[in-house]
């Protein structure tokens, strides 16, 4: 048996799952009701164009309360920032040839880190202009401005939430299992974290 | 009246009353960030309110409401040119004639609209276009990347790990 170690806590796992399936709901509403037309079809999964709004509507509210609540535990760790990182990101984490190995890395690398960023800046915008476009009445200036940065705050989830998906996946086969079962192979972590490993002091 | 992405919910009547209908709109606002004059409210519900120039009656032959109640006449309703040449023998300066490709609803005024804090008609909705021209690109965008990462994982592939690296020169 390979020696395992923690990488999650249950209570982190549950937020990610919380986070991760209603923003995929929230997708699909969105787009179901932003393009009736051309993806109309979309709003008969979630019975009509109407319960498809209010299950966006209270879909946001769980999104963004497991966000903030999620941001508290992975905001300190995506924050540092070492020489190692720049390097991982000019080589772009040797994911672009099969044979370059980026350098040693900490708990979460250098693309998990803006990745993690991003998500939690482009969240809480989508999540904050949402409820205000939500419960505002009436203020033509300031509805066009949440309208936006929504938009724009979808369009980069858009291209986040698939990249996140591969590369936890497909692209690294192994790393799924921190969301599901939260722990990880010793050699395993020695070869994607092993600054992480030494801090902990698992060798 | 473009903006609207609900079909039907926002529409035109063929007595060029703008309309709407409750049943379809989403409550996304949309339409209030597009509209020029502020009009469009939202009730309870979430759903748009406004004037629609009674367009049950109008399609029916009859005048407004509002213009039919008027004890002065200060309200009036008719065929778009007759209220134009009226207001032009009476010396009326007109609001709404030429904006924004004539308006349904006109003003016939004393003094310049400016006097009377009447908006300047014009589509001050730079945001809520510039929103509709980002939006398609989030469907595009997730695509995109959806078949970027297939093509990685068929030319690069994936990463893989396994226990022998550990003795090797993978790792530390």
């Amino acid at each position: 048996m390979n020696k395992m170690i923690q990488k999650t806590t249950a209570y982190e796992r549950i937020l990610h799952w919380s986070v991760a399936l209603s923003c995929i709901v929230l997708l699909l509403t969105g787009l179901g009701f932003l393009y009736q037309k051309e993806l109309g079809w979309l709003n008969t999964i979630s019975g009509g164009v109407h319960m498809a709004h209010s299950i966006h509507n209270w879909g946001g509210i769980i999104f963004l309360a497991s966000l903030i609540l999620a941001l508290g535990k992975w905001l300190p760790e995506s924050l540092k920032w070492s020489r190692e990182d720049s390097e991982w990101l000019g080589m772009m984490g040797g994911y672009l040839s099969k044979e370059k190995h980026p350098p040693p890395q900490g708990k979460i690398n250098a693309g998990q880190k803006i990745a993690t960023l991003m998500f939690i800046i482009f969240g809480l915008l989508i999540g904050v202009s949402g409820v205000l476009m939500w419960l505002m009445p009436a203020a033509k200036s300031s509805m066009n401005l949440f309208h936006l940065l929504h938009s724009i705050s979808a369009f980069v989830y858009a291209l986040l939430v698939p990249t996140h998906i591969y590369m936890a996946t497909a692209a690294n086969p192994g790393t799924f299992r921190i969301m599901t079962r939260g722990d990880v192979p010793l050699y395993w972590a020695k070869k994607k974290h092993p600054k992480w490993v030494k801090e902990i002091g698992a060798e | 009246m473009d903006i609207c992405p609900a079909p039907g919910a926002f529409f035109r009547t063929k007595e060029g009353a703008v309309a709407y209908d409750k049943e379809k709109c989403i409550g996304c606002k949309l339409c209030l960030a597009g509209c020029p004059f502020d009009v469009p409210r939202f009730d309870e519900n979430d759903k748009i309110s406004k004037c629609t120039l009674c367009a049950d009656r109008i399609s029916n032959g009859m005048s407004t409401a509002c213009a039919k109640g008027c004890p002065t006449g200060a309200i009036k309703y008719g065929r778009r040119d007759n209220l134009i040449s009226m207001a032009k023998t009476a010396e009326y300066k007109i609001y709404g004639e030429n904006d924004l490709d004539g308006l349904g609803v006109m003003f016939a005024l004393k003094a310049d609209p400016k006097e009377y804090n009447l908006p300047k008609p014009t589509y001050n909705a730079g945001m809520a276009v510039f929103d509709s021209f980002l939006r398609p690109f989030t469907v595009l965008g997730l695509g995109a990347v959806a078949a970027g990462a297939l093509f990685h994982y068929l030319t690069v592939g994936p990463k893989d790990v396994e226990p022998e690296d550990e003795s090797g020169k993978g790792g530390k």
